[in-house]
């Protein structure tokens, strides 16, 4: 019986974990995961994730 | 349901107007959940963008610092940015952009094409890989992911971030590994087989690829700086107006301090 070769692994098992999932469950998953990650929302208020812009410039808001 | 799906929805109502790029496609691949943000490639003209303005009106939505969502910014490969709380208090935010970086215009006339009728829209394996490739260190072992599903070993040459895996693929298919060496340099250490020193070459290549990133949004910082000094004394005008109404604002004020092209 052949060994499989080794593989570098970038994510976690829970990440990769999604193929599993059906698509209701992801659906579900995901929102779960936006709402409880919304908890840091504070911290990076000012901050982008995308675009070609890095931080908001400082407003009272 | 997702909020983002809910969204790709209401924009796409009676034609296709946005492919959902970046952290939530890479949902859609089933991949990982990283991202709070949506963001989206929208199509440059202006109805299309009316469109998306609409939606987010009805949502509530606000402008973020950014660029107008207009064509003629966007098609300087500016990004706009706008927020809304949805009903149950989760801040979403929605950032969009017609130029995605590193994408050539025959890719995107190829995605468009290829989206055309897809019941949710969203950025395939290579492209993703390549909107991917940007100035965050965390965006690489997604790349690292995405790469082992594309569906060729060719791709996979030229977008794996594993060693391992290009030295398999160099061994499972060694003339072509060969013909993109050209291209990809660094395949001529997995054609050697150690792993070390390809190791190393991919470690000096993500930090190429960091930094050429980096340099392209320097070049908008740059461009954007009168507009960012503009920002905090046109925020509170916008500030409590519909969004269409703060969208004209914003392009008026935005005419003479954000060029069109950076």
């Amino acid at each position: 019986m052949s060994t499989p070769p080794i593989s570098d692994q970038f994510l976690s098992e829970d990440d990769l974990d999604l193929q599993n999932l059906t698509w209701d469950e992801l659906l579900a998953e995901w929102d779960a995961w936006l709402r409880a990650a919304s908890s840091t929302d504070e911290e990076d208020a000012d901050v982008y994730s995308h675009g070609v812009f890095l931080r908001e410039p400082r407003t009272d808001k | 349901m997702s909020i983002f799906i809910e969204l790709t929805e209401e924009f796409n109502q009676d034609g296709l107007r946005t492919i959902i790029s970046s952290g939530q496609a890479v949902v859609l691949h089933r991949l990982a959940m990283m991202s709070r943000d949506g963001d989206w490639i929208v199509r440059e003209n202006q109805a299309a963008l009316d469109h998306i303005l609409l939606v987010l009106e009805r949502h509530g939505a606000r402008y973020r610092f950014g660029a107008p969502l207009e064509a003629r910014w966007l098609a300087g490969g500016w990004s706009a940015h706008l927020e809304f709380r949805d009903p149950k208090g989760l801040r979403v935010r929605t950032d969009f952009f017609s130029r995605p970086p590193r994408l050539s215009a025959p890719d995107l006339a190829r995605l468009w094409e290829e989206q055309e009728g897809r019941e949710i829209p969203f950025l395939n394996l290579r492209d993703l890989v390549l909107v991917k490739m940007t100035q965050r260190e965390k965006d690489y072992p997604i790349i690292g992911e995405l790469s082992r599903r594309l569906p060729d070993p060719e791709s996979q040459l030229l977008f794996s971030r594993s060693a391992r895996d290009l030295l398999h693929l160099a061994a499972a298919h060694p003339d072509l590994t060969t013909r993109l060496t050209e291209q990809r340099p660094l395949l001529a250490l997995a054609s050697g087989g150690e792993e070390e020193p390809l190791g190393a070459a991919l470690d000096a290549e993500r930090r190429r690829l960091i930094r050429a990133d980096e340099q392209r949004l320097e070049g908008y910082a740059t461009a954007a700086a009168a507009w960012a000094a503009a920002w905090p004394s046109l925020f509170p005008r916008l500030s409590g107006l519909p969004l269409r109404a703060a969208h004209r604002t914003m392009c008026e004020a935005a005419q003479t301090q954000l060029p069109f092209q950076p």
